[in-house]
């Protein structure tokens, strides 16, 4: 086979009907028209169906889309929102525990002061009242 | 006071004792005295953290139950928006169906330029 005949060859494969990729053919049919090519036949109806489905469609889908990103922001949202609440309270219970804790600490601490401040007094008093005791003693068994 | 010095010392012993004894039921009477302190000290404490920690799951469980609502709210509101949407968008597709249908009887080359524009597809006479 020559150069030329295989380039021919080569030409005729690139535009046969199989190799040229057509996005689709459509006509207008009258009633019992006939249709140059086979087809699968829409009335106005359905045509104006597809036609208003392929308008609408990225719409729609945008609204559906939006919706669904408004709805996960709304839980999202809620889940943060107790989070945070749990968050604060336990934090507040945590302040609490420790206020009540100091505030009791405190107040044993002014008893043991307070025990502490009346013993010693006492003691002395107590140290007196037994020396005069002994004293008294002495002296009286030393007199008889 | 001549009478007091014979009656000490002939009972000195029995004087300290009672002393003695008075000192010793002073000190138990104090340490006493202390311990029902601390723990009334204690239980006070404890009260007033129960009665704290109780509001706070209290307004934990109030603030939680007021998002639930907000959210359910906001929840509605938005499928409300949606639904409205739909419905809205079903009687527009409605008409235009109804346009295009027409568009088909009147002018039937605009009906071509939209098929062409929307599908790509080429037009055969």
């Amino acid at each position: 086979m020559s150069i030329l005949n295989k380039i021919l060859f080569l030409l005729c494969l690139v535009h046969s009907p199989y190799a040229s990729a057509s996005e689709g053919r459509f006509t207008l049919v009258p009633q019992g028209g006939i249709v140059p090519f086979e087809a699968t036949c829409f009335d106005t109806e359905a045509t104006a169906k597809l036609l208003t489905w392929k308008e609408f469609l990225k719409q729609e889908e945008q609204k559906q889309c939006e919706f669904e990103k408004r709805t996960l922001v709304l839980d999202y949202d809620l889940v943060m929102e107790n989070l945070q609440i749990t968050l604060d309270e336990t934090h507040a219970r945590t302040q609490i525990e420790i206020e009540t804790r100091d505030k009791e600490l405190e107040e044993l601490r002014n008893i043991i002061k307070k025990n502490k401040k009346l013993n010693v007094p006492f003691i002395i008093g107590t140290s007196v009242a037994v020396g005069f005791g002994v004293g008294f003693g002495t002296y009286h068994f030393a007199s008889k | 006071m001549e009478a007091l010095l014979p009656f000490l010392g002939k009972h000195w012993k029995e004087i300290a004792i009672a002393l003695l004894l008075f000192v010793v039921s002073f000190f138990w009477w104090q340490d006493h005295n202390g311990l029902v302190n601390a723990y009334d000290a204690s239980v006070e404490s404890y009260e007033t953290r129960i009665k704290d920690l109780k509001e706070s799951y209290k307004r934990e469980t109030e603030r939680k139950e007021a998002a639930l609502e907000e959210y359910q709210e906001k929840m509605e509101n938005l499928e409300d928006e949606y639904s409205e949407y739909k419905n809205n968008i079903v009687e527009v597709k409605s008409e235009r169906i109804q346009e295009l249908v027409r568009l088909r009887m009147e002018n039937p080359r605009q009906l071509i330029a939209e098929i062409e524009e929307r599908f790509h597809f080429e037009y055969i006479e």
